[in-house]
C-alpha cells in the first residue's frame, strides 16, 4: 500500500479541519504528494501530518484565499469542537486572522492544540520541543486571541 | 447542541493512529474505554470509520510519467509554433533539445521560485520519450517542447517563457494570461529549439499585467531579474 492510499484520508481530514473546505484540503494534500513523489520520507505519517499542517497554515495566511475559503466553508468538516480557548471555539474566519498574528511555530501549535485537540505532551513530541516551550507558545496564542477578541468587541459594541 | 468531551479529548492524531493500527495494545484499550463513554470523541472516530468507505480522489500523475503519455504529447504537438517565426533573435534563441541521463553528482539545477501561496516550478516535456530531467538535460536539432507549470492556485499572473543563450533572450510563445494555476498546467503552445550552444529555459510571470519583454535583460541569476522566474539549463547534444 502506498503512502497516499494509507494516509491520504487522514491527511485530508486534517486539512479539512484547518481549512474548513474539502476542495482546498484536497489541493493541499495532493500537491504534497506530487511534490514528494519518490521521496523516501513520503511514507512517514508524522512527517506528512506536519507537512500538511504547515501547508494549510500557508493557505490560511494568504489573503487572496480568504473569500474563497469563506465561501466554501463547511463547519461540519472541523468535527465536534472539543478544545476551546477561554470557553470559545476558534471559527475559520477568526482562525485566518489569528494565524497572521502568530509566528510560524505558534501557528503550528495552535493547529495541533485547538483543531487536533492534541495535548501539550503530544505536541512536544511531534515538534521535538520541550513541554515548557509548547506551554509558552500556548500562553502567547491565548494572549493574542484575547487581544483580538477584545479589539473586535471594541469595534462592534 | 454539540456533545462535550467527558474528559481529556482523544486527539485526532491519536484517533487516526488508532484507526491505522499504529498504537500499542494498552493505548488502544485506553482509547476504546474513553470513546465508549464520550459522545464527542465517538463522533470523531465514527467520521474516520465512515471515510474509509469513500474512494480517495486520484492523484495527478507524477511528473516522471507525464512524457510517457504519448497521446497527451500528440495533442500538443499539433500546437507547435516554429520558434523561428517572427523572432528577431531567432538564430540565437532557437536550439534543439535532447537529453542526457541525470548526473546525481551535479545536483539539481532546477531553481524553485516563490510566489504568493507556494512554489512555482515547471517541467519541459518533449522530444522522443520523456520529460527533461529536473537537473537539466541536452537538446538535439529540431526537437519540440512544451512547458508545464506547477503554481499555487491562488496565483493570477501573466506568464512568459524565454530561451536564453549567451545572455540574449527570445520568446517563442505568446504570453499566457489565462493560465489556471495548479499542478502541471500547460503553457499554451509549444516551441522548437535548434542550435549548438547551452541554453537556459525560463518561465517568468507577473501579477501586474503583461511583461514588457523589451525591458528585460538576462544577466545574472533569475533572482536578480525584475520579474520572478524559474529556469532549467540545457546543453546541446554531442
Amino acid at each position: 500500500m502506498d503512502a497516499y492510499e494509507q494516509y491520504g484520508r487522514a491527511l485530508l481530514r486534517k486539512a479539512e479541519r484547518i481549512l474548513g473546505s474539502r476542495d482546498d484540503a484536497r489541493d493541499v494534500v495532493q500537491s504534497l504528494f506530487v511534490d514528494l513523489a519518490g521521496a523516501p520520507h513520503a511514507a512517514d505519517f508524522a512527517y506528512l501530518y506536519r507537512a500538511v499542517t504547515n501547508r494549510c497554515i500557508t493557505v490560511l495566511r494568504d489573503e487572496s484565499n480568504r473569500a474563497r475559503l469563506r465561501d466554501r466553508h463547511d463547519e461540519a468538516l472541523r468535527g465536534p469542537p472539543r478544545t476551546r480557548v477561554d470557553d470559545d471555539v476558534i471559527g475559520t474566519d477568526f482562525l485566518q486572522k489569528l494565524v497572521k498574528e502568530l509566528e510560524d511555530g505558534e501557528a503550528e501549535v495552535l493547529a495541533y492544540r485547538f483543531l487536533d485537540d492534541m495535548t501539550q505532551d503530544e505536541i512536544a513530541e511531534a515538534l521535538g520541543l520541550s513541554r515548557k516551550t509548547i506551554g509558552k507558545r500556548l500562553d502567547r496564542i491565548r494572549a493574542v486571541v484575547r487581544r483580538m477578541r477584545a479589539e473586535g468587541e471594541r469595534r462592534e459594541p | 447542541m454539540t456533545a462535550q468531551c467527558t474528559g481529556t479529548p482523544i486527539s485526532w492524531w491519536r484517533l487516526e493512529r488508532y484507526h491505522l493500527g499504529e498504537l500499542a495494545a494498552d493505548d488502544r484499550t485506553e482509547i476504546e474505554a474513553h470513546v465508549a463513554a464520550c459522545a464527542a470523541c465517538s463522533a470523531c472516530l465514527a467520521r474516520i470509520d465512515a471515510d474509509a468507505a469513500i474512494p480517495l480522489p486520484a492523484l495527478p500523475k507524477p511528473r516522471t510519467e507525464i512524457a510517457r503519455d504519448k497521446p497527451a504529447r500528440a495533442r500538443w504537438r499539433s500546437l507547435v509554433v516554429p520558434a523561428t517565426a517572427g523572432l528577431a533573435l531567432a538564430a540565437a534563441a532557437i536550439v534543439a533539445i535532447g537529453r542526457v541521463p541525470h548526473d546525481p553528482t551535479q545536483g539539481d539545477r532546477t531553481e524553485l521560485a516563490r510566489a504568493k501561496g507556494g512554489d512555482v516550478d515547471f517541467v519541459l516535456v518533449g522530444g522522443d520519450d520523456d520529460v527533461v530531467s529536473e537537473a537539466g538535460g541536452t537538446y538535439h536539432d529540431g526537437e519540440t517542447f512544451k512547458a508545464l507549470v506547477t503554481c499555487p492556485p491562488s496565483l493570477i499572473a501573466t506568464w512568459d517563457l524565454v530561451v536564453i543563450e549567451q545572455g540574449r533572450g527570445a520568446f517563442p510563445l505568446a504570453p499566457a494570461q489565462d493560465l489556471a494555476c495548479g499542478n502541471l498546467a500547460p503553457l499554451p503552445g509549444a516551441f522548437r529549439l535548434t542550435g549548438r550552444e547551452p541554453v537556459d529555459i525560463c518561465v517568468m510571470w507577473s501579477e501586474e499585467g503583461p511583461i514588457d519583454r523589451s525591458s528585460l535583460t538576462f544577466g545574472g541569476p533569475p533572482a536578480a531579474w525584475a520579474k520572478p522566474a524559474t529556469c532549467k539549463h540545457l546543453e546541446p547534444s554531442r
